[in-house]
C-alpha cells in the first residue's frame, strides 16, 4: 500500500470538505460541468473519510476476524459444555420419570395420545396450546374412572362451550391412556405445576 | 438485480405470501373458536385449525428464507445460480407438499392420517410444530438438500463474503437441526428435551443467523456503508446470539422433567438472550445514521428497521419476561408463551422476509423501487401490522395474567376452564386485534398490485410543491 502510494502517478484529487465542516472554496467552478458534480459527488459520497490521526482506530484493533473467531470459538465452546450437560441429564432422566415403569400399557398409551394430537389443545407439562386443561397431573387432579368417563362422554354439544371431540376408544385404550397419565403424573417435575389445577 | 437467475426468488416470495395470508385466516378461525368453542366443530376442531396456522407459519417463513437464499447468494457471490431449474422445481414440490399437509389435516382424521402414512414404523407425529406426517417430513429433507446443494455449489464457484458464509451455514445448520423431527423417543421427558432442539435450535439460534444476514444484506445494500463495518458487526451479533442461547435452552428444561441444574444455567443463560438483540437495534441504526446514499425503496428501510425493533420487544422483552425460573414458574404454558410466541416470530422472522421481500421484489420486477403511491400502501401495512400484532400480545399477556393470578399463584385456584372464562375479554381484544392485523395484511398485499415505478423527477416536483 505504502509502495504503491510512492510510485504511483499521483492522480489529482478533489479534497474532501463533506465531514470538515468548512465550505469548499472551489464549489462554484466545479458546478460549472455536470461531470465535475458527478464527480464531486462520487468522491465525496462514496468513500469513508480518512482518518488523520496516527492512533490505531476501532477498526485496527478489534477485526472483523477477530469478530468471526469469537463467533466460532464461542459457538464451539458453548456447544461442548451443552454436548456434556445432555449426557448427564440423560443418565438422570430415566430416574426422575421412572422410566422402569412404562410397561407396554403405557408406551400404547403414548402412542395413542401422539397419534390423536392431544398437545393440539392441551398441555403436557406446559408443552402444547393453551386451548384445553394440563395433563400432566391430570391423573392426580381428577382420578381414573373420571378421565375415561369424560373422554367418552366427548362433546359435550353445549353451545359456545369448548368442545373435544369424540376419538371412539375401545375399554383397552381407555386403559391404556389412563396408564399414561398415570405414569406421566410420577415425573419429577420439580415441583410443578404450582397447584392441583395446573 | 444483477443476475438473471435471481429471478427464481419471484415464486418463492409470492408462495410465502399466499401462505402467509392462509396462516392469518387458520389464526382467526382459531382465535375465534377461543369465544366460541362449538365453532365450525366438528368439521375443524381447535388442534387443526391451530396446527394449520402453525405449520403455515414455519411452511411461508421457511419459503421466504429460500427465496431469500436465492436471491442473495447469486449477487453476494457474484455469480449466477448454480441451478435455477433446480431451484424452480423445488419450489413447486415445495408447495405442493405444504399444500397437501394442510388439506390432509383438513380433511383426514389425525390418527388415521397417521395410520395410513407409516407412523406406526417410525413414530414422529403428534408434537408441537412437527405434527406433518412422515413422507412429508422426508420431502421436506429433500427440499432442504436441493437447497443446500444449489447455494453451496453457487457459494463455491463464487465470491465468498461473510454475509453468504453466515446465511448458507446457518440453511445448513436449519436442515441438520431438522433431523432430530425423525428422533421421538419413547420416553417422554427425553422426547421434550428433544423437541427443543429443533424448536429452540431454529427460533433462538439458527434463524437469528439468517435474520443477522438478511438484514445485513439489506442494509449494505440501502446504505452504502462499508462492507467491513456490516460483516463485523455480525459476527458480534451471531456470536451473542449462540454463546447465550446454547446453554440459554435450558429454560426450557425447567418444568419438564429433566434435572434441577438447568434452573440455574437456563436462567444466568437466557437472561441474555436479549444482548444479541439490542445489538441488532444498534447495528442498523448506527447504519442509517453513516449510510451514504438516500435509497428511494423507503417502504424496505421501514421494514429493516422495525424488525430488530420489533424483535427485540417480541423476543427480548417478553422472552425476558417469562425465561426466569421463579417468573416462569407460574408462567410456564400459559398465554404468556403465546404473547411471546406470537411477537417474536412475527417481530423477528416474519418481519424480516417481509423487508427482503419488499427490497427485492421491485428489483426483481425490474425496477429499483415501487411508485410512491404503492410504497404508501406497504408502509400502512406495515403500522396496521405492527400495531395490531403489539396488539394481539398484549391482549394474550392479560389472558396469561388472569391465569397466574386466578390459578397459578391464587390461595384457593380456580380450576382451567372457570379461569378461560374469566379471561374472555382478552380473547375478545385478541380476535380484534387479529382482525385488524388481517386488514393490516390486506392493505400490505394491496401495494403488490400499483403499477409503476419510483420516479426521481415526478418525486421531486412534488417535494418541490409541498
Amino acid at each position: 500500500m505504502r509502495l504503491q502510494a510512492i510510485t504511483a502517478k499521483p492522480v489529482k484529487q478533489y479534497k474532501s470538505y463533506c465531514f470538515t465542516g468548512q465550505t469548499d472554496p472551489n464549489i462554484f467552478r466545479r458546478l460549472i460541468l455536470i461531470k465535475d458534480v458527478k464527480k464531486y459527488f462520487a468522491y465525496n459520497f462514496n468513500r469513508r473519510p480518512i482518518s488523520t490521526s496516527k492512533e490505531p482506530n476501532m477498526q485496527q484493533v478489534f477485526t472483523k476476524a477477530m469478530a468471526r473467531n469469537i463467533f466460532l470459538g464461542g459457538s464451539v465452546f458453548f456447544l461442548a459444555i451443552y454436548l456434556a450437560l445432555t449426557y448427564d441429564t440423560w443418565q438422570q432422566i430415566p430416574l426422575r420419570d421412572h422410566a422402569d415403569k412404562m410397561t407396554p400399557a403405557v408406551l400404547s398409551g403414548k402412542y395413542l395420545f401422539d397419534t390423536n394430537n392431544c398437545v393440539g389443545c392441551h398441555t403436557l407439562n406446559g408443552e402444547g396450546a393453551y386451548f384445553a386443561p394440563e395433563l400432566g397431573n391430570v391423573y392426580k387432579r381428577r382420578g381414573p374412572e373420571f378421565i375415561k368417563a369424560w373422554i367418552q362422554s366427548q362433546p359435550t354439544g353445549v353451545p359456545g362451550r369448548r368442545q373435544m371431540p369424540n376419538f371412539h376408544f375401545d375399554q383397552k385404550e381407555l386403559n391404556d391412556l389412563v396408564a399414561y397419565m398415570e405414569w406421566l403424573s410420577h415425573i419429577d417435575t420439580n415441583n410443578w405445576p404450582p397447584n392441583i389445577q395446573g | 438485480m444483477k443476475f438473471q437467475s435471481q429471478k427464481v426468488a419471484i415464486p418463492y416470495f409470492v408462495g410465502a405470501l399466499a401462505l402467509f395470508l392462509g396462516q392469518i385466516v387458520f389464526g382467526l378461525i382459531a382465535g375465534l373458536q377461543y369465544l366460541n368453542g362449538s365453532f365450525l366443530f366438528p368439521e375443524l376442531p381447535f388442534d387443526i385449525a391451530h396446527m394449520s396456522h402453525t405449520n403455515l407459519l414455519i411452511v411461508w417463513l421457511l419459503m421466504a428464507y429460500m427465496g431469500a437464499a436465492y436471491f442473495i447468494v447469486p449477487e453476494e457471490a457474484q455469480t449466477e445460480l448454480y441451478s435455477p431449474r433446480l431451484a424452480l422445481v423445488t419450489f413447486w414440490i415445495f408447495l405442493t407438499a405444504g399444500a397437501l399437509t394442510i388439506l390432509s389435516y383438513l380433511f383426514v382424521p389425525y390418527a388415521h392420517l397417521a395410520a395410513i402414512t407409516g407412523n406406526a414404523a417410525l413414530p414422529t407425529m403428534g408434537r408441537g410444530y412437527l405434527e406433518q406426517p412422515l413422507p412429508i417430513k422426508v420431502g421436506i429433507v429433500l427440499v432442504a438438500l436441493s437447497l443446500l446443494f444449489n447455494v453451496t455449489m453457487t457459494l463455491i464457484k463464487g465470491r465468498k463474503t461473510s454475509i453468504n458464509l453466515i446465511l448458507v451455514g446457518s440453511l445448513w445448520g436449519l436442515a441438520l437441526l431438522f433431523l432430530p423431527a425423525f428422533y421421538f423417543p419413547q420416553d417422554t421427558v427425553k422426547a421434550s428435551f428433544g423437541w427443543w432442539w429443533i424448536v429452540h435450535g431454529w427460533v433462538e439460534g439458527d434463524w437469528e443467523l439468517i435474520l443477522g444476514a438478511l438484514l445485513g444484506f439489506i442494509l449494505i445494500k440501502m446504505t452504502g456503508v462499508d462492507r467491513e463495518i456490516v460483516e463485523k458487526w455480525l459476527y458480534i451479533i451471531v456470536a451473542m446470539t449462540l454463546i447465550s442461547g446454547i446453554i440459554g435452552i435450558g429454560h426450557h428444561y425447567y418444568y419438564t422433567g429433566a434435572p434441577a441444574y438447568w434452573i440455574w444455567l437456563g436462567t444466568i443463560f437466557s437472561a441474555f438472550e436479549p444482548i444479541p438483540f439490542i445489538l441488532l437495534i444498534a447495528f442498523s441504526f448506527k447504519m442509517l445514521l453513516a449510510r451514504r446514499r438516500e435509497h428511494p425503496n423507503k417502504a424496505a428501510m421501514l421494514w429493516a428497521l422495525g424488525t430488530p425493533l420489533m424483535a427485540f420487544l417480541g423476543a427480548g422483552l417478553w422472552g425476558f419476561m417469562i425465561t426466569l425460573a421463579p417468573a416462569q414458574y407460574y408462567m410456564h404454558g400459559t398465554n404468556f408463551t403465546a404473547a411471546h410466541g406470537h411477537l417474536a416470530f412475527f417481530g423477528a422472522y416474519a418481519m424480516v422476509a417481509l423487508a427482503i421481500i419488499s427490497y427485492a421484489m421491485p428489483l426483481l420486477r425490474g425496477r429499483i423501487a415501487n411508485s410512491a403511491a404503492a410504497q404508501r400502501w406497504e408502509m400502512t401495512g406495515f403500522w396496521i401490522m405492527v400495531l395490531s400484532m403489539i396488539g394481539i400480545a398484549l391482549a394474550l399477556t392479560g389472558a396469561g395474567l388472569v391465569t397466574v393470578l386466578l390459578q397459578r399463584a391464587a390461595d384457593d385456584p380456580m380450576s382451567f376452564m372457570q379461569v378461560q372464562d374469566k379471561a374472555r375479554v382478552f380473547f375478545w381484544l385478541r380476535e380484534f386485534a387479529g382482525l385488524a392485523f388481517f386488514i393490516g395484511l390486506l392493505v400490505y398485499l394491496r401495494s403488490f398490485f400499483i403499477a409503476g415505478e419510483y420516479g426521481y423527477a415526478g418525486e421531486m416536483k412534488q417535494a418541490l410543491a409541498a
